[in-house]
């Protein structure tokens, strides 16, 4: 390990600025003693100054000994004494320096593993001296960036807890940088964890002078919590029996009085719906969520899709004119993902049931026959509910267009497994499915067609962030936008890889990504995939056009109509407020960028290219093939979205129902077949679609 | 003519570089390399190389001891070996010798032995190739540094 001398810098926290970069303070970490070799000197050549060690624990105590005596951290991935990603977040995260990663590998996984966990860059070996010339500028921005965050994210929080509220923060944040918003998210979504666990620290701290664990809601504490509220009746449920019903060790009624006060936001949403009876049933099916990580995500979720179904529920115009559609699609997405989730099969089955007993055509009985993959897994813990709520709430008249869209929500849900598994297979996907230009979207949709249990989310707004960072991995710029949702989702996720807040993440990022269409793709590629859509054709033939779309939304965007859009947007910002989740952010930065487009005849592809951040609504009206159809949809639409936006989870529902409301509009074509389609005929659908 | 000499040895020293490139046994980043060498650093190259030989043929070691056991099954740790011996090779520029790597660690994810087993031999032999030409390339190097070091003391 070498320490360089200061060379004439200010030994301050921050390099004199008018030298800087040079003399800019990098800590560089790598087992190989070749690779350091080499790092060292090339950085030396760029005039920074350079410590190596070869040691992960040593880089740690020596950034812990004093954070300000470096600028940049760049660390190798594979390290035999600490996991590159663990040294990222650690550093990342609670020390706010840039971290840099650096691997041989290129794999989209990793890469996107990289970003979700915080790094600054990913940076491939052999590494040249022309990238690392310009990784000053991570210092900058995260600088930038702290200083934000610092203003913003109490807001930020605060927000979160009010549903409906403070929409145009967070739709602000959706125009923030990509970094920015990417790291605000995963530093709110964070803070919003570390807060709790600080203040129940602080709290703890005076009565035994100790400064206790942070306490981390997992899932299996989560249901328990559940399970005490539940027994207690919601009314009843106060944080001194709960703990005493959760009998958990080492858990403070602090702890549980604040993670009660985020609960209850969403138990109040979740009694405003009549018909659901299951309103217990969600939150068992909310605890029961084990499997997706982090609570707080799914709490989300499960708040979103409570929130949605209400919403839904009561939102007569929506109901009117698509027989409640968005409840449908809601109950029906949220049934659908949730029995993907366990099996493809069952959810095939309960959508079924689901639609039957909402007299839905045989359309539903086609996507049922969609071999949708065990999809969602966030949206299994509500699926009782929501069934049971669909079922009763859902009027009996279904339009064609309602019907696609559990069919679609279906789809969407599929994407479930959004885990980080699922999401990097989607990246890693062949981008033969998408074939577009976008880089690697279609590895979205072929991702999603396949084994993986993510169907992809047509449910964009959900589903698509998550899938979003998946299909990003495979294209480096992509992966940015993806990334960056990644990472805010799986800051909360944790390494859960169907963890729903991921997905929920996973939008906000999205929209704030750089505007790498391909990371939209990415994004737009899952949510197309979900339902199914032959969006995958349809990216391909936007995909050039997408490309002039900035923001993943606007791969949605294309997908919405554009008043639907606006309108998505504007619910989604408010809801993005209200929800706590980042997966309100998401999906309102992608509704921000414009429709959820995720279904776009292939005329839109044309608009698009237009449409830069404009909500596509208008463009995708034109690309829609068939005018007067969509002219319906987006009446439809417009309704849909006006109701589902309420919560983020409408995003998802409406991205998904766009295409069954045009479609159902196109009908014909569209409709045969098309959308019982499989993944696979997802191909030839677009086809005729565009033919 | 020690000058002469010495400028022989260069010209020896391009045309190996040069037909190394060609064959592409190194690359771009092998001249980086030699871009790094100053005055602060004048050994850079070859001090770089020679950690790459101690290492390369002790993950060349572990790689075969891991192959060659009945039981293999560890392909992760196979992997790991893999990817350091990948990321070393390519920051020195050493274009054929990734090449098999990356065919390896293919091989390697689908737990194909004997793919694997074929691409070990290849990588021992294009590391050997590469060891003799690097070590050809410092001989010269060193005798053109003692040419032109004898060189300055005759021309005060």
């Amino acid at each position: 390990m070498t320490v360089e001398d200061q060379r004439g810098s200010d030994g301050g926290k921050y390099v004199s600025l008018d030298r800087f970069p040079v003399g800019m303070r990098v800590l560089a970490v790598d087992d190989d003693p070749i690779c350091l070799k080499v790092l060292e000197n090339l950085l030396r050549k760029c005039q920074y100054q350079v410590t190596t060690t070869n040691q992960a624990v040593k880089a740690l105590k020596m950034l812990v000994e004093n954070r300000n005596k470096f600028d940049l951290v760049i660390s190798d991935v594979n390290m035999p004494d600490m996991d590159g990603f663990k040294l990222l977040e650690l550093v990342g995260l609670d020390m706010e320096l840039p971290v840099i990663m650096l691997s041989a590998h290129s794999d989209t996984k990793l890469v996107m593993k990289g970003v979700t966990h915080g790094a600054c860059d990913y940076l491939l070996k052999p590494v040249r001296i022309e990238e690392l010339k310009n990784i000053w500028q991570h210092v900058i921005r995260r600088r930038k960036l702290d200083t934000k965050d610092q203003s913003k994210s109490p807001n930020h929080d605060k927000a979160c807890r009010e549903n409906g509220e403070g929409g145009k923060g967070v739709a602000a944040t959706g125009n923030e940088d990509q970094n920015v918003k990417f790291n605000r998210k995963r530093k709110d979504q964070n803070k919003d964890e570390e807060e709790e666990g600080e203040e129940k620290g602080r709290e703890n701290e005076d009565p035994s002078t100790q400064k206790k664990p942070r306490v981390v809601w997992s899932p299996e504490l989560h249901k328990k919590f559940v399970a005490a509220v539940h027994q207690l009746g919601v009314d009843k449920a106060f944080p001194k029996k709960i703990l005493d019903l959760m009998n958990v060790e080492g858990l403070t009624r602090e702890n549980v009085a604040s993670h009660l006060q985020k609960f209850r936001g969403y138990l109040k949403k979740a009694s405003m719906v009549p018909a659901i009876g299951g309103k217990d049933t969600s939150y068992m099916r909310t605890g029961a969520l084990e499997g997706f990580g982090d609570l707080h995500s799914l709490a989300g979720s499960v708040r979103l899709a409570n929130t949605a179904l209400s919403s839904s529920l009561t939102h007569g115009r929506m109901l009117r004119r698509l027989n409640s559609p968005a409840g449908l699609t809601l109950t029906g997405s949220t049934s659908t993902g949730l029995i993907q989730l366990s099996n493809p099969q069952n959810l095939s089955n309960s959508v079924k049931n689901l639609l039957q007993q909402t007299k839905c055509p045989n359309h539903l009985v086609d996507i049922s026959a969609l071999n949708n993959p065990t999809g969602f897994t966030v949206s299994s813990g509500l699926q009782d509910a929501r069934a049971a709520v669909a079922s009763s709430s859902t009027a009996p008249n279904y339009s064609s267009n309602t019907l696609m869209l559990p069919g679609i929500a279906q789809q969407t849900h599929s994407g479930g497994a959004l885990g980080n598994q699922s999401s990097v297979r989607v990246a890693a996907s062949d981008p033969k499915a998408f074939d577009l230009e976008i880089n690697d979207s279609s590895n979205f949709l072929d991702h999603n067609h396949c084994n993986e249990s993510w169907q992809g989310a047509v449910q964009a707004s959900k589903f698509p962030s998550t899938a979003f960072p998946m299909s990003g991995p495979s294209n480096q710029g992509q992966m940015r936008c993806n990334n960056l949702v990644i990472s805010s989702t799986t800051s909360q996720i944790g390494k859960n890889p169907h963890n729903f807040s991921s997905a929920s993440s996973l939008p906000t990022p999205l929209g704030d990504s750089r505007g790498d269409i391909e990371g939209q793709d990415g994004f737009i590629g899952n949510i197309v995939h979900t339902a199914n859509f032959t969006a995958r054709q349809r990216w391909e033939e936007h995909g050039k056009d997408n490309q002039g779309l900035n923001q993943n939304s606007n791969a949605i965007n294309s997908f919405v109509s554009a008043n639907a859009i606006n309108s998505l947007n504007q619910s989604l910002d408010q809801n993005n407020a209200g929800c706590s989740q980042s997966f309100n952010a998401s999906i309102l930065d992608e509704l921000n960028g414009g429709t959820l487009s995720v279904f776009q005849p292939s005329e839109i592809g044309e608009s698009a290219a237009d449409t830069k951040t404009e909500p596509s609504g208008n463009y995708l009206f034109e690309q829609a093939k068939a005018p007067d159809a969509l002219q319906d949809s987006y009446g439809l639409i417009d309704d849909i979205i006006c109701a589902m936006m309420k919560q983020c989870v409408h995003c998802v529902y409406i991205v998904t129902a766009l295409p069954c409301v045009i479609q159902g509009q196109n009908e014909t074509t569209l409709m045969d077949g098309e959308f019982g389609l499989d993944t696979c005929s997802l191909g030839s659908w677009m086809q005729d679609f565009t033919a | 003519m020690l000058g002469l000499g010495a400028d022989r040895l260069r010209a020896d020293m391009n045309r190996l570089l040069a037909l190394l490139f060609h064959q592409g046994v190194l690359d771009e980043q092998f001249l980086q390399l030699q871009q790094l060498q100053d005055e602060s650093s004048p050994n850079f190259v070859s001090e770089v190389v020679n950690i790459y030989f101690h290492e390369s043929e002790k993950l060349l070691r572990n790689l075969r001891g891991l192959l060659m056991e009945k039981e293999f099954a560890d392909y992760k740790k196979m992997g790991i070996h893999l990817n350091q011996f990948m990321g070393s090779s390519s920051s020195i520029g050493a274009k054929r010798v990734r090449n098999v790597c990356v065919a390896f660690r293919a091989a390697s994810e689908q737990t194909n032995r004997a793919g694997c087993l074929r691409a070990l031999e290849l990588l021992e032999h294009e590391y050997c190739y590469l060891k003799n030409k690097l070590h050809e390339l410092f001989q010269i190097e060193q005798q053109r540094a003692l040419a032109a070091g004898v060189r300055y003391p005759m021309q005060n």
